[in-house]
């Protein structure tokens, strides 16, 4: 998920997902749709908002060396696909924690944090990350 | 009258610190007598994805946990501090979006140097009274720098505390409010400066303790309460002696100030200090126990709250982390270069 064009108007939209994790859940498939999308794959159209719980579980993860320019403050840092709910699988950066305490299955819990700062004078973007609990 | 108070409360500490050490190595200082001089050893740190508003995000939603409640009921939201990340845009919008508090929500950024967070609570336990909200949420917060070398480098730090206050189901009942406050330029920045200035030795007595004491003293007399009749003092902490001194001063035994005297491992957290220091005595006390707490913001003035605690703490504390266990739950230590890198203090060609 990159902030690499961050217009008021784009970053405005993406606020229920970023800032909240609203997620789209079908009950007919028990299955959370994140980012959120109208139609389930089922055709269900009447989906639900959920916001997802804040805690869940690394799928999988990586460490990141040479990230956009945007990011070098950061580098190296973590990058991990988290499990939150039935479905709802979220790309995150793995904040405040050592790598070698990170391992697949780890639990971690979501954090608001700062995403990038566009330039010196531009907006700044928030989102979630995750740490270790 | 209607009982009015806090329903629920959190903090939020960085993990990241910096030993007293540390700077002291780098400006040629000797450490021991900072150490002695301000009585702490190291401070908190904000990541460079940290700051006032993200801190205030993850107390609120722990205050939220606490309180239970639908955050679309909370209908004020306020910010103390002095760090705001925008120079012009409010703080509190964002914290209310991310919380999910909008839109039916009033909203305003507070400023009274380390006061800001207290005013916030003197204003949403004002609106609950008269009934014109249902909850509302104060939050204290700040990501202070002091000046690199200078004495504030040595204790300003990051953390935030929020507060819900409502009617229903309160786990401390606010019972006094009382404020106390004159014209007196101890602490200052000016537009376009990094880092604040401040009055050196007049920061003291006619400043921290004139106005500490004098709205301790105050809400005293109102209340009619004696030191004998208060469980757990809590004052603004710039630095680890001021405090005690003060506490000493006004009759308190060390002992209830201990639960909420964080600054020896926390640092000064500016409009966040007396408020995570009642998040942390709140984690501890008793039903039917008093608290006194008395902010102090440069400028200068006090605002003094006395909250009686209810049978209520005890369903609630235990829903989201206790404040000193973020404090000591595995801190990342930073060399000065590093933190001079988080800190933004070294200037790059952009
Ligand atoms: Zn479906």
């Amino acid at each position: 998920m990159s902030f690499e064009s961050v217009t008021p108007a784009r970053y405005a939209r993406f606020m229920p997902q970023r800032y909240r994790l609203e997620a789209n859940y079908c009950a007919k498939c028990d299955l959370h749709h994140f980012p959120p999308r109208q139609i389930c794959k089922c055709g269900n159209k009447e989906l639900e908002t959920r916001t997802l719980p804040d805690e869940g579980e690394v799928l999988t993860y990586t460490i990141i060396h040479t990230p956009g320019s945007q990011f070098s403050d950061e580098r190296p840092f973590a990058i991990g696909i988290i499990e939150l709910a039935t479905g709802a699988r979220i790309t995150a950066q793995i904040a405040d924690t050592p790598f070698d305490e990170i391992e697949i299955g780890m639990r971690v819990k979501i954090e608001f944090r700062r995403i990038q700062t566009v330039g010196e004078a531009g907006v700044l973007a928030y989102g979630y990350k995750v740490v270790s609990m | 009258m209607t009982d009015v108070g806090i329903v629920g409360y959190g903090a939020s500490i960085p993990r990241r610190r910096i030993k007293v050490e540390e700077i002291a190595k780098v400006w040629g200082a000797d450490a021991e007598s900072y150490k002695k001089g301000l009585m702490l050893t190291e401070k908190s740190v904000p990541g460079i994805d940290q700051d006032t508003v993200t801190l205030s995000v993850e107390a609120s939603k722990r205050a939220i946990k606490r309180a239970g409640i639908d955050p679309v009921k909370i209908g004020a939201v306020y910010i103390g501090s002095e760090s705001h990340p925008y120079a012009v845009k409010p703080s509190g919008t964002i914290v209310a979006e991310a919380i999910g508090a909008v839109p039916e929500c009033h909203c305003a950024d507070f400023e009274f140097a380390c006061k800001a967070g207290s005013e916030g609570m003197f204003v949403v336990y004002s609106e609950v009274m008269a009934g014109t909200i249902e909850y509302g949420l104060a939050i204290g917060a700040d990501t202070s720098q002091g000046a690199p070398g200078d004495a504030l480098e040595y204790s300003a730090s990051a953390g935030a505390a929020a507060f819900i206050f409502g009617t229903k189901d309160i786990c401390a009942v606010c019972t006094h409010t009382y404020s106390f406050m004159t014209d007196t330029p101890d602490f200052w920045r000016r537009e376009h400066q990094h880092y604040p200035q401040h009055a050196g030795r007049y920061t003291g007595e006619p400043a921290y303790f004139k106005h500490t004491l004098g709205a301790a003293r105050g809400i005293m007399k109102l209340s009619g309460y004696t030191p004998d009749d208060i469980d757990w003092y809590i004052g603004h902490q710039p630095n680890g002696k001021f405090p005690l001194r003060a506490g000493k001063m006004l009759g308190f035994p060390k002992e209830k100030l201990d639960p909420g005297w964080l600054v020896p491992k926390l640092g000064n957290t500016y409009s966040g200090a007396s408020p995570i220091g009642l998040t942390s005595t709140l984690d501890i006390a008793q039903p039917g126990q008093r608290i006194l707490m008395v902010s102090y913001g440069s400028g200068s003035g006090s605002d003094a709250f006395i909250f009686e605690v209810t049978d209520h703490i005890n369903e609630i504390r235990d829903l989201a982390e206790h404040t000193l266990h973020q404090l000591e739950y595995k801190p990342i230590y930073l060399d000065y270069g590093n933190y001079a890198k988080y800190r933004r203090k070294i200037l790059k060609n952009t």
